[in-house]
């Protein structure tokens, strides 16, 4: 298989600091998150993969090419949106995105029709004209995105792409991934918000300390983390948790304004034996919500294991 | 707004270090031209005094503003973090130095094209029309000199992310280097090994030709070495650029 991002005993040092210790990473067309506590190493990852750093030892290899020596040809085809996007701030927000086009190969008349279709589809097309020094750091940010759409990239690195943004520029930078993703973009998304990443990513790894030490497809992190909390919604929450307390899978049961809130071994315990054990005892329950915190538990999973082992 | 200040703290900084230069010794001579016979020779010799002392302050004033100008470019693109924009475009981080440079060359350029021809205006305004071959010699040695510093000053912003480290670098190695050669190289014999000897040697060669004895190393050399230095920290600072994070 022809992996689009394949990374081989990657390594970044500094000085003694081992920022990226031998990550070996074969990406192929999904959306890949990168997660982890900070100074774990994942901006420096990805800054190597964009070639923004040099790397100490190891290869990258993009599209099938070494990075080293096709750099530009690899640039060409790729969209980056950095932690801290920046502009020339005396520059208007137009001049900034068409400067971008032209360096990407198009030529004037395709650039000025490309930035602004990059501007409407982040909704700034009304601030073209404005100066990106004057604009909030939310709207910055949706230039950012609209400059790293810039020439439909086949390879899409974001990081930390939602910060600053409010509830509708997050809906819509979600979209655009969704719908570069459908047209065979590759994306890569570094973030610390874990509902953003549970909610995009096909596949996930956590890197600790520079390592990834954890790498996984979404649909088998439930199989991974069974522990889980579960919300039971019922009108009879007392009886709810009376059966709950029979069962020896469920622990920590709470009992909350809306329902119960237990955290039980094995996902499959509660969508089989649960909603029997009410049938039966004539219990009526309105739904059963598995907390969206997958990601939260491997994270605390991986530490746990991590503070054992040392 | 901002622009325009600087340019014009930078346009007073220039005429002031100019006048400065140029009077107290042009009116000298001229007033000590007192030999009948050989007043038309001293008003040839006064005026290209005149151009050698306004030239030397000028290069005074222009290596010292090319360094600042030159050793904040690159490290400013860092502090903004416009660097990591650009880095990921697809653009060789050669062409983005050698933007820099150009734009320096060309900063140079008018220091010298201001030094040179306003040295040449008021030696025209006072004492007499200079000859067409002093105006060009004046413009040029103030543009190499520039250019030296603008090269040296780029190698030092390549190497640092933060403009005043540069700055104070490019700074004190150019104090340090005077300071070498004339209290250490010079005494003992050893100034031929430092840039400043040649650029020293293509002034006399310029200005004062007479002066110019069977010692000193040819023409073409006292050219030539500023210019391979120029080019070797040119060159130096590509490298360094290339390997180097963003």
């Amino acid at each position: 298989m022809d992996y689009v991002v394949e990374t081989s005993r990657l390594t970044k040092k500094y000085g003694d600091l081992i920022a990226v210790d031998s990550v070996s990473l074969k990406i192929g067309r999904e959306v890949f998150g990168l997660v982890g506590p900070n100074g774990a190493g994942k901006t420096t990852l990805l800054s190597l993969i964009t070639g923004l750093r040099r790397m100490t030892s190891g290869s990258i290899r993009i599209f099938g090419l070494d990075i080293r020596k096709n750099d530009l040809k690899i640039k060409k085809r790729i969209g980056v949106l950095n932690e801290k996007p920046s502009f020339l701030n005396n520059l208007s927000v137009f001049s900034q995105l068409l400067f971008v086009a032209r360096v990407k190969g198009l030529d004037r008349d395709n650039a000025r029709k490309e930035v602004w279709r990059c501007l409407e589809r982040v909704n700034m097309s009304k601030w073209a004209n404005v100066d990106v020094g004057k604009l909030s750091a939310g709207m910055r940010q949706r230039v950012a995105i609209a400059q790293m759409m810039i020439g439909n990239p086949e390879l899409l690195i974001c990081d930390e792409p939602t910060s600053n943004l409010d509830p509708i520029g997050r809906e819509t930078f979600f979209s655009l991934l969704e719908e570069s993703f459908e047209k065979g973009c590759t994306i890569i998304v570094a973030s610390h918000l874990l509902l953003d990443l549970e909610r995009i990513c096909t596949s996930i790894a956590v890197m600790n300390k520079g390592r990834i030490v954890k790498q996984v497809k979404i649909d088998e992190l439930s199989s991974i983390i069974r522990k889980r909390v579960v919300e039971i919604i019922s009108s009879d929450k007392h009886r709810v948790a009376e059966i709950l307390s029979t069962f020896p899978w469920a622990s920590d049961i709470k009992v909350t304004p809306r329902g119960v809130e237990v955290t039980v071994k094995d996902m499959k315990h509660v969508w089989i034996e649960l909603p029997r054990a009410a049938l039966e005892e004539d219990v009526t329950i309105a739904s059963i919500i598995p907390k969206r915190d997958l990601l939260m538990a491997l994270l605390k999973s991986i530490d746990s294991e991590e503070s054992g082992k040392s | 707004m901002l622009m325009r200040s600087k340019i014009i703290f930078l346009l007073v900084v220039m005429i002031l270090g100019f006048l400065y230069g140029l009077f107290i010794d042009a009116r000298y001579y001229a007033e000590h031209a007192t030999r009948p016979d050989l007043v038309l020779e001293y008003q040839r010799a006064v005026i290209t005094e005149a151009i050698f002392i306004s030239v030397i302050l000028p290069v005074g004033v222009g290596r010292i503003m090319i360094s600042i100008i030159g050793a904040s470019l690159l490290a400013r693109e860092f502090e903004a973090n416009t660097m990591s924009t650009l880095g990921t475009l697809p653009i060789r981080r050669e062409e983005i130095l050698l933007g820099k440079f150009l734009a320096l060359v060309l900063i140079c350029f008018i220091i010298a094209l201001f030094y040179g021809l306003g040295a040449c205006l008021i030696c025209f305004l006072t004492l007499g029309l200079p000859s067409f071959d002093i105006i060009v010699s004046a413009i040029s040695f103030i543009f190499l000199v520039c250019l030296l510093f603008a090269s040296f000053s780029i190698f030092a912003s390549s190497l640092f992310k933060n403009s005043v480290i540069a700055i104070f670098t490019v700074l004190g190695l150019i104090y340090l280097s005077d300071f070498l050669t004339e209290f250490l190289t010079k005494p003992l014999g050893f100034e031929k090994f430092m840039l400043k000897y040649y650029l020293w040697v293509l002034h006399e060669y310029l200005f004062s030709p007479k002066d110019v004895g069977q010692s000193y190393p040819p023409f073409y050399v006292s050219v030539s070495i500023p210019l391979v230095a120029i080019m070797g920290f040119l060159m130096l600072s590509m490298v360094v650029f290339r390997l180097r994070d963003i």
